[in-house]
């Protein structure tokens, strides 16, 4: 059937004024076959491997953008988690090859690679202790390794003692890039549930069950959604969240399309879409404004849950009739400082740390990219983990923490991170303590699977 | 306009190697009727080869949208499948489908393109068909 011209429309108008994009192509590389016991050995084939397989990432990319009209804004790495290669490795070799990892991106021309990674979520091996140990100096002294750790699944409960060295290493990585604003948390994940084949940094790496090269692709194009909702102010809910279906549906087939292209032109698997609506900074590219258009005044305010549960739903239903194989995160993500308008509801007093907190229960990660005071204690962001933990574990879903305690800065005052990663209004914690519960330690056990109220 | 696309492929196609077309499920959605189908084996259109693009070109109108565009096409040795175009609100909007199966560079055409229409205030686009099938067609 040929394409009228009111479709070829729509589709130039969602990419040259919604900022319809693919916002990655993330490759994954297995790093298994790199271990050896000789660090030397390790460092250098790990480099070697990244910088074969993914040699023409993103020359290929930029090609098939070009040639489909539909820009790739980000072409990434993400690699087995280097806990599981680390072996008998010392700290001070685990920061070396964190540096490996930031001079192969660099090589590669990609702006990030994930998989500073471990699995704690149960016990904490020999390996994984080492990467936790070097974590604080390997964020500050790369620019693009990005590090995620697991602390807890609902099959395995919560690793508290995990949990615990997590607020000191944040509080760490904070400190040592303090003049620039803690950027080093910024590349730091706190994972409940964490899923082996999302593409989207900072969380990506290359999970136990994948092959040894894969493309996976994330779209995005919150812009997209939010200019079709325009188009019908008056709807009722039931078709608001048949609008977003539409939307997501075509939004995906694009990524997929695209991202299968690329796989083949790479000769390599296609793994799966992620179908997360990713917000930036640009104009109207916001969830929160999607949120807003659906009838809040602000968000934050009471029905924002339900606004928000809403719209994930309806984009995962549509996203995935458009994918043969839908995977990753795929839901909405809720950055405060990517979004414009969750920076507007923070400033306005509308939006709080609690209600983020309570979003999540319903879409698709967790508190993310939130700017915290300075002088928040170690304990109290390990608090802040373990709740988001708590929420992931029992509903079964990711969950995640991604936060910036900003060295010497007070509530209320504005930081910026840079690029993509944008400005971010710092919040303040509740100011009494969690420190005994986090000094207990231990773990806790994995929820009942049934009697579910 | 479907009848000219076919007659069109007659006329132009000359790389037809084979009488015996397998028609891909939407070209059978499409259309059902056994003329068509029959029409198709009978001249041996291998439709499955081609590689088409859309040329959109929008902006303000004025004098000798189309011949310059066509123009810079002929030049490249580029064929046109269809045109549509129309005015909306002041603004020229015209679609073009054109054959690139044997264009291997896309993106000089792009860049071609490209400076025709900076200087006349025109933006024009050269994208693969397929994207557009992908996100409007199941």
């Amino acid at each position: 059937m040929n394409i009228a011209l009111n479709e070829m429309m729509e589709t130039i108008r969602m990419v040259q004024m919604e900022n319809l994009d693919i916002r990655t192509v993330t490759m994954g590389i297995s790093l298994r076959d790199c271990a050896d016991s000789d660090f030397e050995k390790m460092n250098k084939r790990v480099y070697e491997k990244i910088t074969t397989y993914a040699k023409d990432l993103k020359e290929t990319a930029e090609k098939a953008s070009k040639e489909f009209g539909i820009p790739i804004i980000n072409k990434r790495i993400a690699i087995t988690p280097v806990a599981e290669i680390l072996g008998n490795a010392t700290r001070e070799e685990a920061v070396q090859l964190a540096k490996t990892l930031d001079e192969a991106a660099k090589t590669l021309g990609v702006d990030f690679i994930g998989g500073y990674s471990a699995l704690v979520h149960k016990g904490i091996t020999k390996g994984d202790q080492t990467l936790l140990d070097a974590l604080p100096e390997a964020l500050s002294v790369t620019e693009r390794v990005c590090a995620s750790i697991s602390v807890g699944t609902t099959r395995a409960g919560i690793n508290m003692d995990a949990v615990r060295q997590m607020g000191i290493i944040m509080k760490d990585a904070a400190e040592r890039t303090k003049d620039q604003n803690g950027l080093a948390c910024a590349k730091l994940v706190v994972f409940c549930n964490p899923v082996e084949d999302n593409p989207f940094m900072a969380g990506a790496f290359h999970g136990a069950g994948e092959g040894e090269a894969v493309v996976s692709v994330g779209v995005s194009g919150p812009g997209v959604v939010l200019n079709a909702l325009k188009n019908y102010p008056d709807a009722d809910l039931g078709e608001v969240a048949d609008i977003i279906k539409k939307t997501a549906f075509k939004i995906t087939r694009a990524g997929e399309l695209v991202g299968r292209e690329v796989a083949k032109r790479l000769d390599v698997p296609f793994g799966i879409m992620d179908l997360s609506l990713a917000p930036t900074n640009a104009l109207n590219d916001s969830v929160a404004e999607i949120l807003e258009e659906i009838g809040l005044e602000r968000v934050g305010t009471h029905g924002t849950i339900a606004a928000l549960a809403l719209m994930n739903d309806a984009v995962k239903k549509g996203g995935a009739m458009a994918s043969s194989y839908v995977g990753g995160l795929s839901g909405a993500f809720i950055p405060v400082s990517e979004d414009n308008g969750m920076i507007r509801g923070i400033e306005d007093n509308a939006l709080t740390l609690s209600k983020l907190e309570a979003m999540t229960c319903v879409c698709s990660v967790g508190l993310d990219m939130i700017a915290l005071t300075g002088n928040v204690s170690a304990s109290t962001l390990s608090a802040i983990i373990a709740d988001e933990a708590a929420i992931g574990m029992i509903n079964k879903k990711t969950t995640a923490v991604r936060v910036i305690p900003v060295p010497g800065k007070n509530e209320g005052e504005m930081v910026e991170f840079g690029g993509l990663l944008g400005r971010a209004p710092v919040m303040g914690v509740n100011p009494f303590s969690s420190e005994k519960m986090i000094r207990r330690g231990g773990r806790i056990p994995a929820p009942l699977q049934s009697l579910i109220n | 306009m479907r009848r000219r696309r076919i007659h069109n492929l007659r006329q132009k196609d000359r790389r037809v190697t084979s009488r015996f077309v397998i028609l891909m499920p939407d070209e059978i959605g499409e259309r059902t009727n056994l003329f068509f189908i029959l029409k198709k084996l009978f001249f041996g259109v291998n439709v499955m080869s081609q590689r088409r693009a859309v040329v959109s070109v929008v902006g303000k109108d004025q004098v000798g949208i189309i011949a310059k565009v066509t123009t810079v096409l002929a030049n490249e040795n580029v064929n046109i499948f269809d045109i549509s175009q129309t005015i909306l609100q002041d603004f020229f909007t015209m679609m073009m489908i054109v054959d690139v199966t044997n264009l291997e560079n896309l993106e000089a055409l792009q860049q071609k393109l490209t400076a025709l229409g900076e200087p006349l205030g025109l933006t024009i686009n050269v994208q693969l068909e397929e994207i557009f099938h992908a996100m409007h067609r199941v």
